[in-house]
């Protein structure tokens, strides 16, 4: 018989991690969570739930990033004025699952569950986001999200380990953020190809370019090979550049969906850059 | 002519309000705490023979009250509902993923579930075959051998029509079209889960079997000769079904088979509920089809001729597909429907049901219609385009008018509603056909495309017809018992409305009693779009009689207040009061004439029925009546193609049906607009896949967020249209609309595309890789072209 | 084994559960309020929604426990919560023909209050991507939307 805990703090909640290790669980939203208790994945003793920690329920801006609280949910990030000036964070954010949904996850409990899907996880990882995570034995430290998964489902943490905050770069003038994903229906459906970029542009040439490319690969992946070669292009350019040929960070693997991935990435990609090109360039209200 | 006072109106819904306030029980919502809970263990392979099954850890784990083997069973192993080939348990073999290989019953889930992975099995893996071409070949492994319910090797049926002479047709003609068309298995996706809770009954030794089930009669019958006990000990009955779109006339014989020789065998109550997964794996679906069209034309558009072979993926079992002669269902309807609502001279169709290693085949709206349409009505796209002909024009050129000869040797009637020039009418009209469209511009463009049907109401078998029974009670209020299945279609609604018209009583004084086989004789099942004409009519009849029963002694009784004779001629009734015509005032309430009648050896209970004409099918000819009346429609669908991702988005639809008579305008929009929805996501994403590479043949797609059916955000701008030419047989003119709604959005979307892209799809769903292949060959096409010039040819042959 | 303690239908109630209860589960077999119905069990179609403070949200992704402390209401709080009178959301599903197998619908109702409280005069886009959480099989969503518009103009006229 399984137990639950709501801890205030952090401290209580990290000394809890320690007492259970890999018998707790944590649940922040549920959506994930409360699937793995069902399929069986997962029969945690203790269940440490966050709806008590308003240290982490929390969305600042500091030092010109924006630091996402452990607890925050979707819905709260799409109704913030920060957020909201992140084009595609919002698309990325506004496309998971469904209203209900967004309502109760979390970016750290999708990011914690580590599925190559997953549109905020793409997305944070096509803004250069930073993880911290901490724990009792280890206290604070902040895991860079291209270092942050191993395989699909699977990530750098330990069982003790509690993720408090998310935090990626506040959009300045000159900068912008588009996301793209590729699905079967409009909405509620888990993509088959997943691309984010931010972009920064001076005087119609790029000078700084993150994208982050999901479902194809068995962990979402930065495409390092074009952020390269996107800086200095012109918009043109850029355009012909993304539409030349499939990232080689893809990785595809054999499955029903690999050709149409393999010509509709490109699409993506431009798509993606464009829209953050426009937004860097000022043209989106 | 009287004006009409509830029929034709939009009541409210009798099961409205308990709906709306969550009041409505299902069965999953009546469990009782002392059922068993049963649970089956399932195959690892769709094809396997079980050389070893050990359920002794099972049989001794604390709480587990029974352990069944295909050996334990009480009566007949082998159940379906039109021949008994399914077996309750499998003996020596597995045919698809839902051949159950044990069943347990134990006092709880947590339990059941232990012990069924207790079970221990040995299995010499089969090759899995998921489509009828594999099946076929020289090699296969014979899924059935030596069984009654196989014509040869894998083949279940063969049903073939030939009407006059499509080689003189042919030749007749100016141009040939021959295509393939491909068309995929599709789930319901019924929102309640299938479920039976069976309870052994200790006075009479039988069952009571409560389950969401389309045809609680039909079902019966197969059941108790699986318990073993005579069909009056066994009570089956159905509160209301959360959605059953023509599944639950089968799976519900799957999950009563298993909790009723539970319950038998254990003495109990035993239910037995698929979860969501399980429905997916183990219960019947639509047929997939590949479908050999050639149709023949001359310059003029007028059809000279259709021939056509269908080869169906009919699944593990006969279900609903059809057997032998008079057991026709699915595939002679593909046989039959081959040249839509057209008139066709010369027409020669072969259809041919091969057993695959997949959920059987079995009942799903439209019943093999829309797979025949679907064919059908994309030749036509392709002969308007062909010959430069206005694709709503060539339609109705050859479109059934009053005297034409049918395919099946009989003939269309005026005198039963021929409404589809109406259709064509008011869609184009309503959808703006003759003004200028904006086809868009490169990547996202713009098509617009039609489809148009018909679809016969009823069963075209020997047992169609009906029987319903109505009490009037001393206080006025009528019971009137029905078997029909309440599953949102809205019958309970409707067949009231009927009563209380033909009775001139109070829509609320009239009780329904549904889908119980305690309370009323057969009605039939709830299927072929039946309910409303036929037992409709019934109802009507009931009615009538008990007017019959009732008016003279209300003439008597009005009669000794006004001091003369009065005669029934000159009563009417109206808001359940019998009244001289043109003065409401002076009667009686129906409550008051009932007393009178109860002391006066007069009946207050009737049985109403009504027999459509005699249905007869011939083969190989395919010639006999099949169904007295036809409904009709067109279906208008405006589309919108990223060509770069292939994604289709439908932007507006206009829809009109000939319905006959909308008895509740409401609830016919509610049937159309559901089935509207239900052919975009047949049309655009929906398909079930199976993995023989990886999963040995078993479903990859058994869960909501594989399978996708649109939701809100995917379905169009929409207007509906009923349209009403009345059928003589029908109640108050009506003809069916439960399933035809289903037939036109998937053909009219993918002609949609034709006129967007120019490219002809031979297969749906067109989901976004389907769309980027045809795309991509398509260019390459283009290109290949532009290197060297065809000569212009007469007859238009492509590749798929 | 966890005590919880929670608000439901506006009374106090307090439970023992384990904590790996869903409260799906809880609603439907101890509390026996059957309104919310278990469909798909993986989040996908909303037939399970109830209200969670207020805000609308898939009860078979839900741990009983997490509601210690919080208000939930289901499909059968609507009516003894309004007084005793249907809900105008319930009255606009029902005469608007939008309910045929009723499966869906206890999910659609609760969906559609959340949304009317926090918009009032929504527009007919908003209303689909409200609701589009809310699978239905039965309607093709066009009488839905024409439930909600109604309820939408009953309850800015003060109904």
């Amino acid at each position: 018989m399984s137990e639950f805990f709501k801890p205030k703090t952090v401290k209580e909640c990290i000394d809890l991690l320690d007492q259970y290790g890999s018998k707790a669980m944590i649940v922040n939203g549920g959506t994930d969570a409360v699937e793995k208790i069902n399929t069986g994945k997962a029969q945690p003793e203790a269940v440490i739930l966050m709806t008590e920690m308003k240290e982490l329920k929390k969305i600042t801006v500091k030092d010109g990033a924006v630091h996402v609280g452990g607890a925050v949910t979707y819905l709260q990030m799409l109704k913030n004025a920060e957020i909201k000036k992140n084009q595609g964070m919002m698309i990325a954010v506004g496309a998971i699952g469904s209203p209900p949904v967004r309502v109760m996850a979390t970016p750290a409990g999708n990011v914690g569950t580590a599925a190559p899907s997953a549109d905020c996880t793409t997305m944070l990882m096509g803004s250069d986001a930073k993880i911290h995570v901490v724990s009792k034995k280890e206290g604070e430290r902040v895991i860079p999200i291209d270092k942050f998964f191993v395989k699909t489902y699977v990530n750098v943490l330990k069982p003790e380990d509690l993720i408090t905050e998310v935090e990626f770069p506040a959009m300045q003038p000159g900068m912008g953020s588009g996301y793209v994903r590729l699905t079967r229906r409009k909405v509620q459906d888990i993509g088959k190809v997943l691309v984010s970029a931010t972009i920064e542009v001076k005087r119609g040439r790029c000078t700084k370019a993150v994208i982050g490319l999901g479902a194809l690969n068995a962990t979402a992946v930065r495409a390092y090979s074009v952020e390269e070669a996107l800086v200095g292009l012109s918009r043109k350019e850029a355009q012909e550049f993304c539409r030349s040929g499939l990232p080689k960070e893809a990785g595809l693997r054999p499955s029903r969906y690999t050709h149409y991935k393999e010509i509709t990435t490109p699409v993506a990609l431009e798509r993606a850059v464009m829209m953050a090109w426009d937004q860097a360039e000022g043209k989106v209200k | 002519m009287k004006d009409l006072k509830v029929v034709g109106h939009s009541v409210v819904r009798s099961d409205a309000f308990a709906k709306a306030t969550g009041a409505a029980r299902y069965t999953p919502d009546m469990i009782p705490v002392d059922a068993l809970v049963a649970k089956v263990k399932w195959p690892d392979y769709p094809h396997a023979i079980l050389k070893k099954i050990d359920v002794s850890k099972a049989k001794a784990l604390p709480g587990v009250e029974a352990v069944m083997l295909a050996k334990d069973l009480p009566g007949k192993n082998g159940y379906g509902p039109m021949v008994a080939d399914k077996p309750v348990i499998a003996d020596g073999k597995v045919c698809y993923e839902g051949d159950p290989i044990a069943l347990v019953a134990a006092v709880d889930e947590e339990t059941a579930k232990k012990a069924v992975d207790l079970i221990e099995v040995e299995y010499e893996v089969l090759p899995a075959y998921d489509n009828p071409f594999d099946a076929l070949k020289p090699d296969a492994v014979i899924i059935h051998p030596n069984s009654p319910f196989a014509e040869e090797g894998n083949i279940c049926n063969t049903v073939t029509v030939t009407t006059g002479d499509v080689e003189k047709g042919f030749a007749e003609a100016d141009y040939i079209i021959e295509n393939d068309y491909q068309t995929p298995y599709v789930e319901h996706t019924y929102f309640e889960q299938d479920i039976c809770i069976a309870e052994y009954d200790w006075n009479t030794g039988g069952l009571t079997v409560t389950s969401p089930n389309q045809a609680v009669f039909q079902g019966r019958r197969h059941m108790a000769a699986v318990f073993g006990i005579p069909q009056s000990k066994l009570r089956s009955l159905c509160p209301y079904v959360g959605a059953g779109f023509g599944g639950k006339e089968d799976a519900c014989l799957d999950v009563t088979a298993v909790a009723g020789v539970l319950a038998l065998k254990t003495k109990k109550k035993v239910v037995f509920q698929l979860n969501r997964e399980e429905v997916f794996r183990t219960t019947g679906k639509r047929h997939a089809c590949w479908i050999h069209h050639k149709l023949g034309i001359k310059k003029d558009g007028r059809i000279t001729a259709v021939q056509a072979e269908t080869y169906l993926g009919k699944g593990a079992y006969v279900s609903m597909s059809g057997f032998k002669a008079p057991a026709y269902a699915v595939i002679q309807r593909t046989a039959i429907y081959a040249a839509g609502t057209y008139y066709c001279p010369n027409y020669k169709t072969k259809s041919v049901g091969v057993y695959t290693n997949t959920p059987y085949g079995t009942a799903f709206r439209g019943f093999g219609v829309p797979q025949a349409t679907f064919a059908m009505e994309c030749q036509m796209d392709e002969a308007a385009r062909l010959i430069g002909m206005d694709r709503i024009d060539i339609r109705r050129l050859n479109m059934l008018k009053a005297g034409d000869m049918m395919v099946t040797g009989t003939y269309a009637m005026a005198e039963r509603g021929l409404g589809l020039g109406e259709c064509l009418d008011k869609v184009r009209a309503k959808s703006g056909w003759d003004k200028p469209f904006d086809h868009g511009k490169w990547p996202y463009l713009r098509g617009r495309g039609i489809a148009a049907f018909m679809y016969g109401t009823g069963i075209p078998l020997m047992f169609e017809g009906a029987c319903v029974f109505a009490l009037i009670n001393t206080d006025g209020s009528v019971q009137l018992n029905y078997s029909s299945t309440e599953m949102g279609q809205g019958i309970a609604t409707t067949g009231a409305q009927m009563f209380a018209e033909e009775m001139g009583m109070k829509f609320t004084d009239i009780e329904v009693h549904f889908s119980d086989t305690l309370s009323s004789p057969d009605s039939g099942p709830t299927v072929g779009s039946r309910s409303t004409v036929i037992v409709g009519n019934a109802i009507r009849d009931a009615a009538q009689k008990l007017r019959a029963n009732l008016f003279p002694v209300a003439a008597q009784m009005i009669g000794a207040k006004l001091g003369f004779t009065v005669d029934t001629r000159d009563l009417t009734a109206d808001d359940s009061v019998i009244h001289i015509k043109g003065r409401p005032d002076i009667g009686l309430t129906y409550a008051q004439v009932v007393a009178k009648a109860y002391i006066s050896q007069v009946p207050l209970a009737v049985i109403g029925m009504w027999y459509p004409p005699h249905p007869g099918f011939q083969q190989p000819s395919g010639h006999g009546p099949t169904m007295h009346t036809f409904a009709y429609g067109v279906h208008y669908e405006e589309i919108t193609v990223d060509m770069e991702t292939g994604m289709i988005s439908v932007d507006k639809s206009v829809y009109a049906c000939d319905i006959g008579k909308a008895i509740n305008p409401l609830i016919v929009e509610g049937q159309m607009e559901g089935a509207a929805v239900q052919a975009l996501g047949w049309g655009v994403m929906e398909e079930e896949l199976f993995d023989t590479k990886r999963r040995n043949g078993k479903m990859e797609n058994a869960t909501f967020h594989s399978y996708m059916i649109p939701t809100a955000m995917d379905v169009p701008e929409h207007t509906s249209i009923i349209v009403e030419c009345p059928n003589e047989l029908g109640p108050w003119g009506a003809k069916g609309i439960g399933e035809p709604g289903i037939i036109p959005g998937a053909p009219a979307i993918r002609n949609a595309f034709l006129d967007a892209t120019g490219i002809s799809a031979g297969k749906i769903p067109l989901t976004p890789y389907e769309v980027m292949n045809l795309v991509e060959a398509d260019q390459k096409k283009k290109a290949e072209a532009k290197a060297k010039k065809a000569p212009a040819k007469k007859s238009a042959k492509k590749e798929g | 084994m966890a005590v919880v303690n929670f608000k439901l239908n506006g009374n106090d109630v307090t439970i023992d559960v384990d904590a790996k209860e869903r409260m799906i589960d809880t609603l439907r077999k101890r509390f026996h309020l059957t309104g919310a119905k278990l469909t798909c069990g993986t989040g996908d179609c909303g037939a399970c929604t109830v209200l969670y403070n207020g805000k609308a949200i898939r009860s078979c992704t839900l741990l009983t426990c997490m509601c210690d402390g919080q208000e939930i209401v289901t499909i059968e709080g609507l009516m003894p919560m309004n007084g005793g009178k249907l809900h105008p959301v319930q009255q606009a599903f029902m005469e608007a023909g939008a309910i045929q197998c009723g499966y869906c619908i206890p999910g659609m109702i609760l969906t559609t209050v959340a949304f009317l409280n926090e918009n009032k005069n929504p527009t007919t886009a908003q209303i689909r991507a409200a609701i589009s959480g809310n699978l239905s099989r039965c309607s093709g969503y066009v009488k839905i939307i024409d439930a909600v518009k109604l309820a939408a103009k009953r309850m800015r006229e003060g109904a």
